[in-house]
């Protein structure tokens, strides 16, 4: 079976194993057209990571999505894609570090991350869904990379209902509690990509800090998870 | 423990008056401040030291040099990270462009009759960052690391703005400004990162751009707020400052104007873009974008302030997707430079091609070479511009990377492609040269960073001469590391020859001190 597309691993991105950054595997290539882009928004799942040998981590992530703004919001971390005539930058806020970093649509571009919206739009690209067997109707398995997938897919909403990816960091667990396509829920946490109680930097400058420790962990974790990797 | 690297054998150690200067107000405020920690590595010379070898250097070298040595104009061009393997390779990629082989090709600057070396070591670091050696390009004295135009004496994340200022170190943007000359900064960074940053401000820390990034109740301005507040001297002076860095200048209740979502930085609330109008007469100009740019008249605007992007300018070949667009650094400097000849009592101008250096940290080789030819061609426009009789041109780097060319490529091989050598015989065709275990490789490729690969892949597979590639390292890094090796120095014009040989980098500053005359 043919590598994950780099698109596909952006729209992989924002189910990450807990704590990590969104993963890469070996990008291959997809001339597929992309789907029309899907309506907006918003959802919350339940996420759980099982690390190989820790306890289960349990967490709430809401999803937001529109026309100019994608966003996952996990209990420490935010990543709010925005998309306007520059291409689509990313903000990361990291809440711990009270940090929020922003990503250009150019800084992105010489890390080699292909921002494909209609991909982060739906959490999973769907098609990926062609490279998946499909026991019994919307419930699709298989492999992509190195990971083993289970998946429950919403074709009318275009979002997972449930979501299984085990791999060798772990096994990832979204289950789908809620989704509200015109009102949000008060309780449910507002997407806010831009803090300004929060350090601030532009990810072009770690070259800079590389002392910075929030600046080397954060470098770390790109790198472990394929953000600024070899072209091949 | 402390490191005091030691005093050359063969050069005594000068007198310290500002040691026992700072010693005795250091006694005379320590009941109310805890003393300092001394820094855990130090150099032996004294602050007097870096410029007086910086004047006996220009000295020895007029008393032999040829032609003329005033110049009534001073442009210092600085490619940031621009080391001589950077500058090697884009000559070659731009003779490729043109259809030839490149390697007999020449970036402009590459004319110019006057070249040195230039030893890029700072007073603490052995590889130094972008924040010491403009200090040293723009002020004749080598500093720490991470700060602007304050000597080497100045105590790390120093908050005391008295200090600070008994500290800093004039630079010749301000030297400039006080003898009546105009003056102005162009940069495709932030106009508030370190290399613009040390032509007008004096601060301990690098990062200190906006009040946001001060420490709780410092006391020090913030580098963007220095732009704004400078000395009468160089409010008159300053003409013309073009870059990136918007949201450092704007409160944080403003939304950025390009980018929807993006606010101001500033906790103080201040919009320091108007109160660069305010600040400059009637006919001062702010301008973010490309058509605003291109508006403004040269002859009807005495004061212009550029900022085309919320944080740092965007790399040359990926200019054209800026959603408001942006100017180039030709365009920039062009329009400075038809700002400031109009001023008959002559004119200082730094240009920064401030991005070579985020792309080589990014690991990303076409980039940064693509952006080195884009300050090439600043500098042939500069060179069209100005009379080479009264207008000196230094061009040079701040610091190297570790950006390697390596292989035995063939004459003509593409830069960006993998080394295929010379046909052991003739009529055979060039093939892949191959590593032990049968692998091509690239002829462009870094020390460090991350382009790291634990199993090296077939290359053969991929395209290396994708402008997104990232070049193999051979150190994993997240982020690729400054090169400590000297850079290049080239000049042209009055006073020119003063560059020769291998020179102390703060020693730039000496040459265009003098050829200024001050």
């Amino acid at each position: 079976m043919a590598a994950p597309s780099r698109r596909a691993l952006l729209a992989l991105a924002a189910l990450a194993a807990l704590p990590f950054l969104p993963d890469r595997s070996t990008a291959g290539s997809s001339h597929e057209p992309a789907a029309a882009e899907p309506a907006p928004l918003a959802a919350q799942y339940r996420a759980v990571w099982q690390g190989a040998g820790r306890p289960a981590r349990t967490e709430t992530w809401t999803f937001y999505r529109d026309a100019q703004r994608i966003a996952l919001l996990k209990p420490q971390e935010q990543e709010v894609w925005l998309r306007d005539r520059s291409g689509v930058r990313l903000q990361r806020l990291f809440h711990a570090d009270r940090t929020l970093v922003d990503y250009s649509a150019g800084e992105l571009r010489t890390l080699r991350i292909e921002a494909e919206w209609s991909a982060l739009a739906t959490l999973f690209d769907e098609r990926l869904l062609a490279r998946l067997r499909r026991p019994r109707g919307d419930h699709w398995a298989g492999r992509l990379g190195d990971e083993r997938l289970t998946l429950q897919w919403d074709p009318q909403r275009r979002l997972p209902v449930t979501l299984v990816r085990q791999g060798p960091h772990g096994t990832l667990t979204l289950t789908r509690l809620a989704v509200a396509a015109g009102m949000v829920p008060p309780h449910w946490p507002p997407p806010t990509p831009d803090r300004d109680d929060y350090d601030r930097l532009d990810a072009a400058d770690f070259g800079d800090r590389a002392d910075d420790p929030f600046v080397r962990r954060l470098l770390a974790r790109e790198v472990r998870l394929g953000w600024r990797q070899h072209a091949d | 423990m402390t490191t005091t690297v030691p005093a050359h054998p063969s050069r005594p150690r000068p007198p310290q008056p500002w040691r026992r200067l700072l010693a005795v107000l250091a006694l005379l405020g320590s009941a109310a401040a805890p003393a300092a920690e001394a820094p855990a590595v130090r150099g032996p010379e004294s602050v007097q030291d870096w410029y007086a070898g910086g004047q006996r250097f220009v000295h020895e070298a007029a008393r032999q040099a040829r032609g003329p040595l005033r110049a009534r104009n001073v442009i210092l061009f600085v490619g940031d990270g621009m080391g001589i393997s950077t500058l090697t390779a884009a000559r070659i990629l731009e003779g490729q462009r043109h259809g030839r082989p490149g390697e007999e090709n020449r970036l402009s600057f590459e004319t110019f009759p006057h070249v040195a070396l230039s030893k890029t070591y700072s007073w603490d670091q052995q590889t130094a960052d972008s924040a010491p050696t403009m200090t040293a390009l723009i002020t004749g004295h080598k500093a720490r690391e991470a700060m602007l135009s304050v000597d080497h004496l100045t105590p790390r994340n120093e908050c005391d703005a008295a200090t600070v200022q008994a500290h800093a170190l004039k630079s010749l943007l301000e030297l400039a400004a006080e003898h009546g000359k105009a003056t102005g900064v162009v940069s495709t960074a932030r106009l508030t990162h370190a290399t613009p940053g040390a032509t007008y401000a004096h601060t301990p820390m690098r990062d200190w751009e906006a009040d946001s990034n001060l420490p709780a109740g410092c006391g020090v301005k913030d580098i963007a707020r220095q732009l704004i507040e400078v000395s009468p001297a160089v409010r008159q002076s300053l003409r013309v400052a073009l870059g990136g860095g918007r949201t450092y200048f704007l409160p944080k209740t403003q939304e950025d104007p390009e980018y929807p979502g993006t606010r101001g930085r500033r906790n103080d609330g201040r919009d320091l873009t108007a109160e660069w109008r305010s600040s400059r007469g009637a006919h001062a100009a702010y301008v973010w974008n490309k058509a605003q740019f291109d508006a403004i008249d040269p002859a009807a605007t005495p004061y212009l302030l550029g900022l085309f992007e919320p944080s740092h300018m965007q790399y040359d070949v990926d200019r054209a997707r800026d959603p408001a667009g942006e100017p180039s650094l030709t365009e920039m400097t062009t329009k400075a430079l038809e700002m400031l000849r109009r001023h008959r009592q002559g004119w200082f101008l730094h240009v920064e091609a401030g991005r070579i250096d985020h792309a080589h940290h990014a690991g990303n080789a076409q980039r940064a070479l693509l952006d080195t030819i884009e300050l090439s061609n600043a500098v042939r426009r500069a060179m069209e511009m100005t009379d080479p009789a009264e207008t000196l041109i230094i061009v040079t780097a701040d610091h190297s990377h570790t950006f390697t060319i390596a292989g035995y490529p063939h004459r003509g091989n593409d830069i960006l492609g993998l080394v295929r050598d010379v046909p052991d015989v003739d009529g055979q065709p060039v093939a892949l040269s191959k590593d032990r275990n049968g692998l091509p490789y690239t002829t462009l490729g870094y020390q460090n960073g991350p382009g790291y690969r634990v199993t090296r892949p077939d290359l053969t597979r991929g395209d290396p001469t994708a402008l997104d590639y990232l070049q193999e390292a051979a150190v994993p890094l997240g982020s690729e590391t400054h090169g400590g090796e000297d850079v290049a120095v080239f000049a042209r014009g009055p006073g020119a020859s003063l560059v020769h040989g291998s020179m102390e980098e703060h020693w730039v500053f000496h040459v265009m001190h003098r050829a200024f005359g001050f």
